[in-house]
């Protein structure tokens, strides 16, 4: 049984409407930080320039991390849509469940047929509306993995390429302090940002249902 | 929706607001969250329709459980109406208002967080190192109502003081003070009810030292500004309704 499956229903939205506002907030962060990599990544590339062809090999490798930060930027900005799709349905569904309960209430404390009657067409059409908003949600939250697969894939692929990155430094003669320096920052960066995605990924077993 | 951090040195100040997607019908506001070591303040933390955009745009910045309390100044809907939803999100959190409106503040569904209310006189509110202090503002417009002061950011947040209605997008800061009085003028003429209220305040407003006065809908005031509005405000007619 999930986590989410032993809450009552009404509490469901609440847990998904605090993790997709949770993994919009990591990804923010996220993006921030891929802007500085951005900046980082083109003034690696400005000392790889000025190494010359001592530094060819390392051309290759900027250019990567300058694709990878702007990569970053651009899925965290998709993503940040898409939790906020998120975070409106479930705050959605929050509300028809709170409406639900109420009719239910009314219904249980009314004689009247009329009453009873017009509670029992309001439920019908509450409860088609949030299965509508599930099926919604549901793809959202796909969308969601899906995209984050894709932010840890790349940042995965950072890792090997810093190594690449120190290797290909020590051919530089005078160079090589700076460009190690810079590969420490480039690296420092990746970190931060490996962070907030597997964060991110923690919150989304609070999605999944 | 747009957020911005307005001061950051020991502790910090955010706007949240300009939401995109926010329904065209529904009247445009300014949330703010302090945040100061581990501890967060929102003040007016706005309608029941802003609700996952704001909280999305808090948690930007900290985690659910830095967010221990709330300001709201008055009982309005465009104030507090989320607040059935907070109390949910929120359960330890405390909510500073007016003692006027508790009784009808908790018809939005409060029945976890605590109601601190607040004397007709002010006080302060304790947030980790900042002591805030809160600024009696009655009947501007609302028959109960506080501003709140930063002292040490010299930040007034003035509720629906200063306020200003305009198009969608509009910058954050008033840029040009004259020209920005047309956007002023109805809404303090018709929704300010009182010339002594309206003293009152002015004249507490005076004394303190203020860098930034930030309303809850519209541009935000600088500097020479803050002082241009209190002028301004002081020769405006309010209580228009009445003489119609
Ligand atoms: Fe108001
Ligand atoms: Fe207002």
């Amino acid at each position: 049984m999930t986590a989410l499956a032993q809450l009552t229903n009404s509490q469901v939205p609440v847990v998904a409407t605090i993790a997709a506002a949770n993994v919009s907030g990591q990804l923010y962060r996220a993006g921030e930080i891929a802007k500085n990599l951005s900046l980082a990544a083109k003034n690696s590339r400005a000392m790889v320039m000025r190494a010359g062809s001592r530094a060819a090999g390392l051309q290759v490798i900027s250019d990567f991390f300058a694709e990878l930060a702007s990569k970053t930027i651009l899925l965290s900005q998709e993503i940040n849509l898409c939790a906020i799709d998120i975070s409106n349905n479930s705050v959605a569904q929050w509300r028809t469940h709170t409406l639900i309960h109420h009719l239910n209430t009314s219904d249980q404390k009314s004689e009247q047929t009329e009453l009873h009657e017009l509670v029992n067409s309001k439920l019908k059409l509450s409860s088609q509306h949030l299965d509508k908003l599930e099926t919604q949600f549901r793809s959202s939250i796909k969308l969601l993995e899906s995209y984050l697969e894709q932010i840890e894939e790349q940042i995965r692929a950072s890792n090997v390429i810093a190594v690449n990155f120190r290797l290909e430094a020590t051919q530089t003669g005078e160079f090589q302090p700076m460009l190690n320096h810079m590969a420490d920052n480039i690296d420092q960066l990746s970190r931060e940002i490996k962070e907030h995605i597997s964060e991110s990924i923690s919150y989304m077993k609070d999605l999944r249902g | 929706m747009l957020s911005k951090k307005l001061y950051d040195e020991k502790h910090q100040w955010y706007v949240f607001g300009r939401d995109p997607d926010k329904p065209d019908s529904i009247i445009d506001t300014n949330q703010f969250m302090i945040v100061s070591g581990d501890r967060a303040i929102l003040l007016d933390p706005g309608g029941i329709e802003l609700f996952s955009a704001m909280l999305a745009s808090c948690l930007k910045h900290v985690s659910v459980d830095q967010i221990t309390d709330l300001f709201a100044s008055h009982q309005d809907p465009d104030i507090i109406s989320s607040l059935g939803m907070w109390d949910q999100v929120l359960p330890k959190a405390r909510l500073h208002s007016p003692w006027l409106w508790e009784g009808f503040i908790r018809h939005f569904g409060m029945e976890k967080i605590e109601y601190v209310p607040i004397q007709d006189n002010g006080g302060s509110i304790k947030l980790g190192d900042l002591d805030l202090t809160i600024i009696p503002a009655h009947y501007l417009h609302s028959s109960g109502n506080h501003h709140l002061y930063d002292p040490i950011g010299k930040i007034l947040f003035s509720g629906d003081v200063g306020a200003s209605l305009e198009a969608p997008g509009s910058p954050l800061f008033v840029d040009n003070f004259e020209s920005h009085i047309d956007k002023m003028k109805y809404f303090h003429q018709r929704w300010m009810p009182s010339e002594n209220a309206k003293m009152d305040w002015i004249n507490r407003v005076r004394q303190l030292d203020i860098d930034m006065m930030v309303p809850q809908h519209g541009r935000l005031f600088k500097g020479n500004q803050v002082t241009q509005f209190l002028d301004w405000f002081q020769e405006l007619e309010v209580g228009i309704a009445i003489k119609n």
